[in-house]
């Protein structure tokens, strides 16, 4: 799969949060969540921080399940991302995702109170508050690498099979590192140094421990902040923030599990992995509804180019020249046959009753494209010529931006609408907007096209297509919209004469007037929708 | 003209095809016409063709594809391509192919027979041609 351009033309890093920059509404909406989480802090920490609350043993499950599913998904995205992107940065980060998710277990299998009272899973007091550690710890770590990697220029290219080996390699090793920690937290539990008193009250050693924990966020979360280009970086730096004001929940202002602040901290914890997470679903689904608009445009485009007249025309000139060179050949045959001293009346007229055969099969091939537009013709529905226009545009806007022409739109909002053929009258548009491109190809100066829709009378309303360019020759007014007329290199001229016929089939007029100073307006009328 | 010389003509398209057969039979030649380049191949008269006119663009395989086909088994039969449109990037695939002549339809009788007069030349033995 190619991630360099999509369907719709756009390029890879317009569509990609994590490479994309941020907006001025989406950096306020950070700061806001910033001021929030503050606010919560403060609050949790000055007022409330006395108030009483019961041990629940059943949240401690509910929680490390939350983490655990949060913090897996987004490592499961941020996989995937790798696997597209080749940035190494993103690996990282994956992989910090996928410890805390598997911490998540150990964590709350030996949580005293789960399993055991004093610890489960054959650890101690101290078993739970290390893996907490290892956890945090671990993050900061990944989240610096992301840091320092994220600039560098992603791999050009990456087997699937490498790709899985790097994803494999690291999971496979991040796994060893959390079986190896629990192993020695439980088993070895008497080993470590004491940080909890009892099941809920902390020592003075946490301190100790918070303190390089706490700084090893602020140093990446400053060094981020220097670095700071895409979407994904804003939210990574509220992830951070998160995290050290759960770290600060702990020790301020009560180092007391189950108390207002370590509930507090608990659900900062939650918010660290949901942020990401957020982000990255809000991608796939912004990257799958543009997905679906590319498809359907293209789809419309092709629908359209199908019966633009220079194709019919091509198809035309195609079938019907077997049945004429075919018929030239009988008749030069016959003439052979005739031209002898015996002259072999038998061949001559055989030959001559295949020109017949061939003159019907012309005719057979004519009627085949006129009942193709016919049978197109009888779906009529009301329409928007507003909304025509629009995507009319859309359709050209890769031509539009290739030749660099400006486009100005003057819409009457209070049209009614029209009764015709959806994509017919598109083709109309798309023509007149091609034609007006093609003869500003050569203007030096600022290229404009301008689209006007009006009312034209009573009964019916106009659209304009105005362009600067060549213009039109004043003897040529009517002849451009007759068969065959074509000032281009390339293309039968049928497009304005086929413009013309389907204008007039929906009860309208096709016109050209000159514009002042230069270029020419092509107008159009169509009869309103009248319900009955 | 030699009566010995055999004119295979390929075309999938049937009026075509029947046309350009007899305006050869009118001249003379021995003609064998066929709907596809599959028939063709399929034919046990391949080796007694002097001369091949081919349509350029058919389904299922081309006059080109053909062309190749012919050489890589050994047979080297002149060749004339016919075009429905001119194509440059055809003509020029053709040419470097070695196919003798590149004609649109409807064919100029006179360039055709030129372009079957000199595929003939090739086709005959050393010892026959003209010095």
């Amino acid at each position: 799969m190619s991630m360099e351009t999509s369907a719709a033309g756009l390029q890879a890093h317009e569509l990609v949060l994590s490479s994309l920059s941020p907006s001025v509404a989406q950096r306020r909406f950070a700061l806001g969540i910033v001021l929030v989480l503050l606010v919560v802090f403060v609050i949790v920490a000055g007022p409330l921080s006395g108030l009483p609350l019961r041990r629940v043993d059943a949240f401690i499950p509910a929680y490390g399940t939350a983490i655990f599913v949060i913090d897996s998904i987004t490592a499961g995205l941020l996989f995937s991302q790798f696997s597209v992107l080749r940035s190494h940065a993103l690996l990282a980060l994956a992989n910090g995702y996928f410890l805390t998710a598997l911490i998540a277990i150990p964590w709350t299998l030996t949580f005293p109170g789960v399993l055991a009272p004093e610890g489960g899973l054959g650890g101690g007091l101290q078993s739970t508050v290390w893996l907490y550690v290892l956890s945090h710890v671990g993050f900061a770590l990944f989240a610096i690498v992301y840091i320092l990697l994220k600039d560098a220029d992603p791999i050009e290219w990456l087997s699937p099979r490498s790709i899985r080996a790097r994803v494999l390699t690291t999971v496979g090793s991040v796994t060893a590192l959390v079986c190896c920690a629990t192993v020695f937290v439980t088993a070895g539990h008497a080993l470590l140094p004491r940080i909890m008193l009892d099941t809920a009250e902390v020592s003075y050693l946490w301190y100790y421990a918070i303190g390089p924990m706490a700084a090893l966020f602020v140093v990446a979360l400053v060094l981020l902040w220097l670095r700071h280009r895409s979407v994904l970086d804003l939210w990574l730096m509220l992830v951070l923030f998160a995290y050290i004001i759960e770290i600060a929940l702990t020790a301020f202002p009560i180092p007391y599990r189950f108390s207002v602040g370590w509930y507090a901290g608990r659900v900062y914890g939650v918010l660290s992995g949901s942020f990401v997470l957020l982000i990255l679903m809000k991608e796939v689904t912004m990257l799958y509804g543009e997905l679906l608009r590319a498809v359907l445009a293209q789809r419309r485009e092709r629908e359209v180019r199908l019966l633009t007249g220079d194709a019919v025309a091509a198809t035309v000139a195609h079938e019907i020249k077997q049945p004429l060179s075919a018929m030239i050949m009988n008749a030069r045959a016959s003439l052979r046959w005739l031209d002898r001293a015996t002259p072999n009346i038998d061949e001559a007229k055989a030959a001559l009753q295949g020109i017949v055969n061939n003159g019907h099969r012309a005719d057979a091939v004519i009627e085949n494209i006129r009942t193709l537009f016919k049978r197109d013709a009888r779906a009529r529905t009301s329409l928007d010529v507003n909304n025509l226009i629009r995507e009319a545009l859309t359709l050209v806007r890769d031509d539009l931006r290739t030749h660099r022409v400006a486009v100005q739109t003057d819409y009457n909002q209070s049209l009614p609408p029209v009764e015709g053929n959806q994509v017919q009258l598109q083709q109309v548009l798309v023509n007149l907007i091609t034609n007006a491109i093609d003869s500003m190809a050569t203007k030096d100066g600022d290229r404009v096209l301008s689209l006007r829709s009006n009312v034209y009378d009573s009964g019916s309303l106009m659209v304009s297509v105005e362009d600067v360019g060549e213009g039109v020759e004043p003897s040529a007014i009517d002849l451009i919209f007759k068969p065959q007329f074509t000032t281009k290199m390339h293309g039968m001229g049928m497009g304005l004469s086929i413009c013309r016929s389907i204008i007039e089939t929906h009860g309208g007029r096709l016109w050209v007037t000159a514009n002042l100073p230069q270029g020419a307006i092509f107008r159009f009328t169509l009869p309103v929708h009248r319900e009955h | 003209m030699p009566t010995e010389t055999l004119i295979s003509i390929i075309d999938d398209d049937e009026d075509f095809r029947e046309a350009i057969a007899r305006l050869m039979k009118s001249r003379g030649f021995t003609v064998e016409a066929f709907p596809s380049a599959l028939a063709f191949l399929s034919c046990p008269n391949i080796r007694n063709t002097s001369c091949l006119i081919v349509d350029a663009h058919m389904p299922r395989m081309t006059g080109i594809e053909l062309h190749r086909r012919l050489v890589e088994s050994g047979y080297a039969i002149p060749t004339i391509l016919i075009s429905g449109y001119l194509d440059d990037s055809v003509r020029a695939r053709a040419l470097a192919d070695g196919i003798i002549c590149h004609l649109t339809k409807p064919c100029d009788e006179d360039a055709l027979f030129g372009c079957v007069s000199s595929a003939l030349e090739r086709a005959k033995p050393d010892e026959y041609r003209s010095r």
